[in-house]
């Protein structure tokens, strides 16, 4: 009988191209220090409408390999979550860099409280066309500032989580010419407002890669994309105590 | 602005002048040294009173002579009152500690520690310290001369490798830290600073400096304010991470794997949210809700301000009409664009009326849509009616496929204005063909502009049936006896002749045409009602003696008392003259030039019509007969006054804005 799977860890690639190559080898260190750790770890490659060149950089890799056509990477984490196994799920984006010990610490800090908790890197280190450190704010400070995100975003789309939490929320599709994008805010508004908790797990951090052009991001805020209504929008909605 | 960048200019005037000093600091005389004093913490010495600089003179005097200048000087510069908590204010707590706690060998603050003093001077040739002998006196009398560093806390030769002007200049780097480097932001290489904006203190009030912060974290985590909570505690973990070198081993690691990641040295900034966020966004976002009595309104109407003008009417005879309508639901009347505010008394108390337009205009314009956007979807409004608020017409353009989604989006039309070579402007030409694709419905209260944009843009009729023209209803009801009857009854006709006027003193109502007419007329008065526009110059001077200038013209409640008077429109252009139709069911004879809507209801058998381009003698012509006839005078206004009550009817408003409302697909 097979031993259930403890973390599917998805790694995203669309055109990344030739960035794509660290991203895969921190994929690969991360999985590896997981599983030394004696923990199950699948893991799974979502090519959402690929260029050749990130097609090329998969090549001899021995994850799991599903292609989606959305152009959309909501809906291509959604594809991702539908494949599966794992009781965890933890997401990569081609162009970023996880730390090895993110799986490990990840699903170690989730298991407090599975259900609710929803995880993330404790800073995120941008590098490329931008340079700085940006630390992830823990939702269950007291001092926790929700309103914020009526009109930003506190946490990146690299989260880890319950594959349950995923299946129940699924990401949302960008849709930038109703001015609707940002599929990871969308979603952090949608799970903090029934209560899921977004944490910064110590000790963790992950890079991120800044491009002049063609990321989501920046085609998102190039049409100052917001996310889609979520009762977290309302000026009534208060946050939950913890 | 904060003590600490007040304090920081103060600082920097004196700084070259102290550091770089070679006299011989003994010499300072204890005046100068109370005015240093007060110059490099005046958060010490609030209220400096001469009772107040007689007690720091007297107890700066009873230092031991061996103690210079200087070292006093750095001796006030590490006193942190937040260290010393129990005192009422600064001063008292710096009283106390240098009448008692210097003696009793207590540390000034967080960068000085006895034991790490008297570890070092056990290594140095300096007399050592006895049992019971205060360390911060010993530093003062002998450590500071030699630059022992009191603490392990600051490391000279990091601050000049991060500061090589410091190094250069041959200053001691801890006494240029405390004293000045601090304040001008210069920051220890392991305590970084999480960047702060501006309306940082939404989030953070405390503005103590970043090392600082982790430093009464460590020493008095007892005193951090609750608000300060939330940054100290990530700035502390950050100071953990880095010190111990935690994040520099990830960041090599990593960086054989991704080479363009860098050292930790090449980050620039370290960001917490919600600190950073600098478009001012954060200071609006919460100052919107503070001042919106309600979360939620089922209806938001846009002005641009309160004003006496007939737009201001118009959003008000809407927001009455929504709450007869709906008297289960709420409106929110939001004056976005100028503080500019009348007290008019046509606000309905049930809908709330809030001013926004301070901190709209406090914002980038793009910001500023934002904002609107993001109040639209904070008060979950179904529909927002938007008459004549410029932002919220920007807004309307920039984000109406998105707003669409979530609301119905209305906008009012009133007519176009025209520049003097006849070229068209106004909100119809500007924002008609931006937003038509996206907009619910227009609001137009002629058929005149409704059928104009059919005509300009070759509307399809699934566009031209959200064209709604909905007539503004008469505030009053058909006067009886009429005003002009009144008059005539009473035998005034012809006693006293009277011409009144109302409107803004531009081009479009061409009050210059009024003083030409009034010339022509000297032996009759001219009322004039004006609301002066700032953006247009009018020459005054030379104004007839026949014209008796008045405010601003309140329609219900202006008219005056006078025997016999006509009503005279001078208006250049098309639009629903309210002012008229006001008048007109109050039976006062109207003299109008025929323009736009002007002319649906103004015709010769109830008022006097004038050609558009008909010279001031045409008018003088109408004026003379209007008021020399006065049974014909009243026969023409009371017909008008009969045209205008069966028209202009809030029932009519009401069915047409219910059947408007009715057809909402959203939400």
């Amino acid at each position: 009988m097979n031993r259930p799977i403890d973390i599917t860890a998805v790694l995203n690639m669309h055109a990344e191209g030739v960035v794509a190559g660290p991203s895969l080898v921190s994929f690969d260190q991360t999985i590896e220090t997981a599983r030394q750790a004696g923990l199950a770890v699948e893991g799974l490659i979502v090519l959402d409408r690929a260029s050749m060149e990130t097609r090329q950089q998969v090549v001899g890799t021995s994850h799991k390999i599903i292609e989606t056509d959305f152009g959309d990477p909501g809906l291509a984490r959604n594809a991702a979550v539908s494949q599966a196994n794992g009781l965890f799920i933890g997401f990569l984006d081609g162009d970023d860099l996880w730390y090895r010990n993110w799986l490990l610490l990840a699903h170690r800090f989730c298991l407090a409280n599975p259900e609710m908790t929803i995880a993330h890197s404790e800073y995120n280190i941008i590098f490329g066309m931008q340079r700085h450190l940006a630390a992830h704010v823990d939702s269950r400070n007291p001092n926790f500032y929700h309103d914020f995100l009526r009109y930003n975003n506190y946490w990146d789309s690299l989260s880890f989580a319950l594959r349950n939490i995923y299946i129940q929320y699924p990401f949302a599709l960008t849709d930038r010419d109703l001015g609707f994008g940002h599929e990871d805010w969308h979603w952090n508004c949608l799970t903090l407002s029934v209560g899921i908790d977004h944490r910064p797990v110590p000790g963790t951090v992950h890079f991120k890669r800044r491009r002049r052009t063609g990321s989501n991001l920046n085609q998102n805020n190039a049409v100052n994309a917001i996310p889609w209504m979520t009762s977290m929008a309302s000026f009534e909605w208060k946050m939950l105590s913890p | 602005m904060g003590l600490w960048r007040m304090i920081s200019s103060l600082r920097r005037k004196t700084a070259h002048a102290t550091c770089l000093s070679t006299t011989d600091n003994r010499t300072t005389r204890s005046d100068d040294l109370t005015d240093f004093c007060i110059a490099l913490r005046p958060e010490l010495f609030e209220h400096v009173t001469e009772q107040t600089r007689e007690q720091i003179r007297l107890i700066v005097s009873s230092w031991e002579p061996e103690i210079t200048g200087e070292a006093k000087r750095l001796l006030i510069a590490l006193f942190e009152p937040l260290w010393h908590p129990n005192a009422l204010n600064n001063f008292e707590s710096l009283v106390r500690y240098l009448e008692f706690g210097v003696t009793r060998d207590l540390s000034p603050g967080p960068l000085f520690n006895g034991s790490i003093y008297r570890s070092r001077v056990a290594l140095s040739e300096l007399p050592p310290l006895l049992p019971g002998e205060s360390a911060i006196l010993h530093w003062l009398r002998y450590g500071a001369a030699v630059r022992i560093v009191p603490t392990d806390r600051f490391i000279d030769d990091l601050y000049y490798n991060d500061y090589p002007d410091i190094a250069v200049s041959g200053l001691w780097a801890f006494a240029h830290f405390i004293q000045y480097g601090v304040k001008e932001g210069r920051m220890l290489a392991n305590y970084k600073a999480f960047y702060r904006t501006r309306n940082a203190n939404i989030f953070a009030q405390e503005d103590l400096p970043p090392a600082y912060r982790v430093w009464l974290r460590q020493d008095r985590p007892d005193l951090i304010r609750e608000t300060e909570e939330f940054c100290t505690a990530y700035e502390y973990r950050l100071h953990n991470a880095l010190e111990s070198g935690e994040l520099s081993r990830i960041l090599a690691e990593i960086g054989d794997i991704e080479p363009q990641v860098g050292g930790i040295d090449s980050i620039q900034l370290y960001l917490l949210p919600p600190l950073h966020q600098g478009d001012g966004l954060p200071f609006a976002h919460a100052e919107v809700q503070r001042r919106l009595p309600r979360d939620h309104y089922d209806t938001v109407v846009c002005v641009p301000c309160t004003s006496t003008g007939s737009s201001d009417l118009v959003a008000c005879i809407l927001t009455e009409a929504l709450l007869r309508l709906r008297p289960m639901e709420s409106v929110l009347i939001l004056r976005v664009d100028s503080p500019k505010f009348d007290p008019i008394h046509w606000v309905p108390p049930a809908a709330d009326c809030v001013d926004i337009s301070d901190l709209t205009t406090a914002l980038e314009p793009d910001v500023a849509m934002h904002f609107l956007r993001l109040i639209f979807r904070g008060v979950t409004a179904r529909r927002v009616f938007n008459v004549n608020s410029r932002l919220c017409w920007e807004t309307m353009r920039s984000y109406g496929k998105n707003l669409s989604k979530s609301l119905n989006t209305y906008a009012y039309m009133f007519c176009w204005n025209e520049t003097e070579d006849g070229r068209i402007i106004g909100y119809p030409s500007e924002y008609f063909a931006d937003t038509a694709a996206t907009m619910t419905a227009f609001l137009t209260d002629t058929l005149y502009l409704r059928d104009e944009l059919a005509r300009v843009y070759r509307l399809p009729l699934q566009v031209l049936e959200r064209i709604v023209p909905i007539f503004t209803p008469v505030q009053s009801k058909g006067l009886v006896p009429s005003v002009v009857r009144n008059a005539f009854d009473s035998e005034g006709l012809g006693c006293q002749q009277t011409v009144l006027w109302a409107g803004r003193l531009d081009s479009q109502k061409r009050f210059n045409f009024v003083q030409e007419i009034a010339r022509l007329m000297p032996d009759v008065s001219f009322w004039c009602w004006c609301e002066i526009l700032q953006d247009y110059s009018l020459d005054l001077n030379g104004m007839p003696d026949n014209i008796k200038m008045k405010g601003n013209f309140d329609c219900s409640h202006d008219l005056p008392e006078v025997e016999s008077c006509v009503w005279l429109f001078t208006g250049a252009w098309q639009g629903m003259p309210t002012t008229i139709i006001e008048l007109a069911t109050r039976g006062v004879p109207v003299v109008a030039s025929s323009v736009g809507d002007a002319s649906e209801f103004i015709q010769v058998d109830s008022g006097w019509p004038i050609e558009p381009d008909a010279e001031a003698t045409a008018y003088v012509k109408a004026l003379c007969h209007a008021l020399g006839n006065p049974q014909e005078a009243t026969k023409r206004a009371e017909r008008l006054q009969s045209r205008v009550t069966g028209t202009y009817t809030v029932q009519h408003y009401d069915e047409t804005l219910a059947k408007l409302i009715s057809g909402e697909m959203l939400p």
